[in-house]
């Protein structure tokens, strides 16, 4: 098992692209061909080297493909576009981590900017702290957003979690900002806190389950429908347990159920968890 | 001074059909074989090349407010189809609709030189030619519509049938006037108005509120004006009923009204549909193409459909409404105060479609069924039909039988039951293709130094490398050459020269009537005195003459 | 802007409103004072070609969170609590459609009664050529763009059963202008990056407040604003710590303290060239004095000369 590790050596004075740097493009490469590597750092083309330094060496098998350590604000896609291995930062991420991503595991300790996971296919990312706005969305003036794969974010995320999503599952522990879950397809949305407002707001299809209970602030667009323990709930508890972050509400709990977004043909739905 | 030695001339203005001989070009000019060998020529050597005149599109959708608010509204058109900036080029983005660099750059690249936008409203006719300036490369023009306008309809409810006519042919001068404009365009005659009146789309002899006037009247009348002010393009008619089951009938019925006139029917394949018994859509291209045939005075472009994203844009603001509906997706709407209206819908085309399979059959079987090439153009309508990036495909499917054949077979099976193009075997010629793009297209424009290669036009130049694959070589030509400078060389731009803009010499019209003076100074929102075009606009304008 | 892209927008010129609505609603925005002829000239005493007797024939409704000189001449002013733009554009979705909801018919929506809404949507559909004028407290409101984006989905939603059209009611100068020609030179209307040399467009990310806050940006040209007094303090402050080149006719809050201020003749005074009005109407503006400094356009052409050829 051989690991790349990069180790930030400066911040750099304005945001960088980093797109490269994922295990598709890094294995089997020399630390020396992983130097040259083109980094865009504001307008100008720079090297990897030019910001990191790089080892490759052997390791255990649980160690990642490709390792980044320092704080990496500044760098933005991250992780973007990665079909396989395992990637791991020790550090926050800027923009788009993840994004367009169709399978292997992205686990960030630390928090992560805007559009994580958008257009997400495959593949898992695991972030230990918050993400900020449009985790699992669409692009501008896309239809669609995440359309498969798992994303946990262990803190809180900003406004748009979720948004016009297909398919696939996004755990959000803490607290979610604003429309969370909007304009959904598919896929589920869990919110282990609080929603702020206008939850599921034009969803189509689908579902945001939230753990933190009532009361919700629902669009009007939106009406209880019923009390019950769904298995789908059984499923998501399942497959967040597998990947070692089973919620503490139980597998057995009873949901509220409220249909909506009415507007949209009312196929959707926000599940609220009840107490006990 | 650049000679264009050993390569195939097709000229069919000129009658010349791959014939091996030099083209001349000097001072912007297509000029004769200097006497002796001039001290300072540079020789393009086109051996195992076929030499066209620059390729002419009058009708296209690239240039003004609609345009541009399908881009605004589209991003994801352009976000996996963008080009860097060069030595020579600017930076563009944009499949369907691509910013005005990247059009010049896309156009020039397939060998065009001459490019006309198809609908300008009056109102916005500023920014059409704001961006026209800001398309490289080809010399540009657009239409003015007026088939919806206030001031056109009111005239035309005067019952006095020659003071009528006599008062449009003023207006429509003084329109394109002040428009800077190239052509009379019609769009949906009478139906823009009727839907913002709530009416349902209109007939040839519906009454169209609040003055009283058919389709029929406004075809009819605006026909007249244009032969009558002799206009080199005659009136440019997108007919009611675009893409619905059923529509050839209004599309037989409107040739029949303008039989006898000059009239130019644009995207004609969204008008010839037959409909099934239930109410799906059929081919009515044979009796179209039919119709066409045996009108001389008549000239059509096809708008072939293109598989794939297309984005659908027009004045015909009723047409796209219906098509959001289809998908409840995006719609962007803009009605436009006393003369028109403006849609636009993203789309996306498919070959498993029934309906998008019996549209694409119907386009190719209205070029193949038609007989004089020199009276039916290769367009799609850009973008509404597809982005018009897809022209090399569709001349080899024009050229080569077995290929169409192919594509049959990806079709929704069921599209044979609907449609006749299994049966038709014609292969367009080398020379064919020369006229259905270039030669015959600035013929109906009346464009008498492009689309040919004769001494005295143009020095906008074309060549191709010959090669089996049609596609492919009409997709990156070896050289084009505009006013004399080589612009691609290779399928690449190489200098992005500036294009000049064309206009119609109308002389110095009349001014407008004082009762239609007063009638816009009460309604518009502008002041009549600020509605004309400024000369700034289109600098050093070529203006061809009228012949009336 | 960035609704259009979601939705669209069905729209109409100034032109249309003067001579066809009969009913118009004023939603977060106070003409009477911010874009003072307009009442006068297209929404509500000026005589239409279809609209004969001005004020008469037109039903005006002001939404507002506070009166106004606007809701006060209007004939019902509805007054909304703030943040409250989304919930009551999804209700009037659902009411004009004839949807459930899921709401008490005596609950309040935005602070206003549910019945309010249920007439309101009712005039709605009885108009026949109905507008929506929408200002700043609909863009500026919770939710900023969504509630364009869902003002855009009742528009169209509402063309099922008559004509009716949003405008948004913009201000500061020609920003109408700036994004058409942000669109055709580069494909987007705002917050276009040019790193990669062709352009690309994400609102948040390469838009002015998100890069100024992350420090993205290590030097900076200013035309045609005063981000002195338009942004807001910790912005004002990221862009005094880098350089500045700012093209600017007027003193201001802004000249005190970027790097580089190149004086340049007042657009529409002194400089010629193409106003869009908010309806996207293109007006020329002319040169009606002369001025010592060049335009901005001759400034930018000669900064760009001089980089190319250094
Ligand atoms: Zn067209």
């Amino acid at each position: 098992m051989r690991t790349v590790t990069l180790t930030l050596k400066a911040e750099p004075p304005v945001s960088a692209e980093a797109e490269q740097l994922i295990p598709d493009v890094v294995a089997g490469k020399t630390a020396e061909e992983v130097r040259r590597l083109p980094l865009l750092v504001g307008n100008r083309r720079e090297t990897v080297g030019d910001w990191f330094d790089v080892v490759v060496d052997e390791a255990e098998a649980a160690a990642p493909d490709l390792l980044l350590r320092g704080d990496l604000v500044r760098f933005k896609r991250l992780g973007e576009g990665m079909s396989r291995g395992a990637m791991v930062v020790e550090g926050r991420v800027g923009f788009h981590a993840g994004a367009r991503m169709s399978g292997g595991s992205l686990t960030i300790a630390g928090d992560a900017g805007d559009f994580l996971g958008a257009h997400m296919a495959g593949g898992r990312i695991i972030v230990r702290g918050d993400a900020g706005h449009y985790v699992a969305a669409a692009y501008r003036g896309e239809k669609t957003g995440m359309k498969g794969g798992t994303i946990v974010v262990t803190g809180s995320v900003g406004q748009m979690v979720g948004a016009r999503m297909r398919r696939g599952l996004v755990y959000v522990q803490g607290d979610a900002g604003d429309v969370a879950g909007y304009n959904m397809k598919g896929g589920t949305v869990v919110v282990g806190g609080a929603p702020a407002a206008r939850v599921g707001a034009r969803m189509v299809r689908g579902t945001v389950a939230v753990l933190g209970g009532e009361p919700l602030e629902l669009l009007p667009t939106f009406s209880y429908a019923c009390t019950y323990a769904p298995t789908f709930w059984r499923v998501v508890h399942h497959e967040l347990a597998r990947v070692g972050h089973a919620p503490r509400v139980g597998p057995g709990v009873t949901f509220r159920r409220y249909c909506g977004d009415v507007n949209e043909g009312g196929r959707g739905e926000v599940l609220a968890a009840q107490p006990g | 001074m650049l000679r264009v030695t050993n390569g195939r001339v097709h000229d069919p203005g000129n009658a010349v059909a791959g014939e091996v001989r030099d083209v001349w070009l000097d001072g912007g000019k297509v000029v004769a074989e200097p006497a002796a060998e001039p001290a300072d020529v540079a020789t393009l050597d086109a051996a195992g090349c076929v030499v066209f005149p620059g390729g002419v599109e009058l009708h296209s959708h690239v240039a003004g407010s609609k345009v541009n608010a399908g881009r605004i509204m589209c991003p994801e058109d352009h976000v996996d189809h963008y080009r860097c900036r060069t030595d020579v080029t600017r930076a563009g983005c944009g499949h369907t609709v691509p910013t005005t660099y990247l059009t010049g750059y896309e156009y020039a690249r397939l060998g065009y030189t001459t490019l006309f936008e198809a609908a300008v409203p009056p109102l916005t006719a500023r920014h059409a030619h704001e961006e026209l300036r800001d398309i490289p490369i080809l010399d540009t023009g657009c239409y003015t519509v007026m088939g919806n306008n206030h001031l056109v309809m009111k005239v035309l409810s005067d019952p006095d049938e020659e003071r009528r006519a006599a008062r449009l042919r003023d207006l429509v001068a003084w329109l394109l006037h002040a428009t800077r404009a190239y052509a009379v365009k019609i769009v949906n005659p009478g139906g823009v108005e009727s839907w913002k009146w709530h009416g349902g789309p209109v007939d040839l002899d519906t009454s169209v509120p609040p003055y009283g006037v058919t389709p029929r009247r406004i075809l009819t009348g605006l026909a007249a004006a244009a032969d009558e002010l002799g206009l080199p393009h005659p009136v440019h008619v997108h007919l009611n009923h675009l893409g619905v089951p059923g529509n050839v009938a209004v599309t037989l019925a409107s040739m029949q009204a303008l039989a006898g006139r000059r009239a130019h029917f644009t995207h004609l394949q969204f008008h010839s549909y037959e409909a099934t018994r239930s109410g799906s859509y059929a081919s009515g291209a044979p009796a179209v193409a039919e119709s066409i045939n045996q009108h001389p005075e008549f000239t059509c472009d096809v708008g072939q459909l293109v598989f794939g994203p297309a984005t659908t844009m027009t004045s015909d603001a009723p047409m796209e409404f219906r098509l959001h509906h289809l998908h409840k997706d995006k719609w962007a709407n803009s009605d436009i105060e006393m003369e028109s209206g403006a849609g636009v819908v993203p789309m996306r085309y498919s070959p498993r479609q029934l309906v998008n399979a019996v549209q694409w059959c119907v386009g190719l079987e209205l070029m193949l069924l038609i007989r004089d090439p020199w009276r039916v153009f290769l367009t799609t309508d850009h973008p509404n039909a597809g982005p018009f990036v897809a022209y090399p495909m569709i001349v080899r499917l024009l050229m080569d039988r077995e290929f169409r054949r192919e594509w049959l077979e990806k079709l929704n099976p069921r599209v044979r039951r609907f449609t006749t193009l299994h049966e038709l075997d014609r292969e367009y010629t080398l020379d064919e293709i020369a006229t259905v793009t270039r030669a015959g297209q600035a013929r109906v424009l009346g464009l008498a130094d492009k689309g040919h290669l004769g001494v005295g036009a143009d020095a906008d130049v074309a060549v191709y490398r010959e090669q089996g694959d049609r596609e492919r070589m009409f997709a990156a030509p070896a050289w084009v050459v505009k006013g004399g400078e080589v612009v691609v060389r290779d399928g690449e731009v190489v200098a992005a020269v500036d294009g000049r803009p064309l206009g119609v010499d109308l002389g110095d019209p009349p001014p407008l009537a004082a009762d239609l003076a007063e009638q816009f100074e009460s309604y518009s929102s502008v002041r009549l005195a600020n509605y004309a075009v400024e000369d700034a606009y289109v600098p050093d304008q070529v203006l061809i003459p009228c012949a009336p | 802007m960035i609704a259009r892209q979601q939705v669209g927008l069905a729209t109409c010129t100034l032109g249309e409103v003067k001579n066809r609505a009969d009913l118009v609603i004023f939603w977060g925005c106070n003409p009477r004072e911010s874009h003072q002829r307009h009442q006068a000239r297209y929404s509500a005493s000026v005589k239409g070609q279809f609209i004969p007797e001005g004020r008469k024939g037109r039903r005006i409704v002001a939404i507002d969170v506070r009166p106004t000189s606007t809701t006060a001449a209007a004939d019902q002013f509805i007054q909304v609590e703030p943040g409250s733009t989304f919930e009551t554009a999804t209700l009037l979705r659902a009411l004009v459609a004839g949807k459930r909801i899921g709401i008490e018919e005596d609950a309040k929506v935005g602070g206003v009664p549910l019945h309010v809404w249920r007439e309101l949507a009712e005039a709605i559909k009885a108009a026949d050529y109905g507008v929506i004028l929408f200002g700043l407290g609909v863009t500026h409101d919770r939710g900023h763009d969504l509630n364009v984006e869902e003002l855009g989905a009742l528009i169209r939603e509402v063309n099922d059963y008559t004509r009716f059209y949003g405008l948004p009611m913009r201000g500061h100068g020609n920003v109408t202008g700036s994004n058409q020609v942000m669109g055709w030179q580069t494909g987007y209307p705002i917050a276009v990056n040019f790193n990669r040399g062709y352009p690309r467009y994400n609102p948040g990310e390469f838009s002015v407040l998100g890069l100024l806050a992350r420090e993205e940006v290590d030097a900076a040209i200013i035309i045609a604003t005063d981000p002195g007094a338009h942004l807001p303090g910790d912005s004002v402050a990221a862009l005094q710590a880098i350089p500045t080149i700012y093209l600017e006719p007027h003193v201001n809050t802004t000249t005190g303290w970027a790097t580089v201020v190149i004086p340049v003749a007042p657009a529409g005074v002194a400089a010629e060239g193409t106003f869009y009005r908010m309806d996207n109407v293109p007006l020329r503006v002319r040169k009606l004095v002369d001025s010592p400094f060049p335009s901005d356009e001759e400034v930018l052409r000669s900064i760009k000369e001089t980089i190319l050829h250094a």
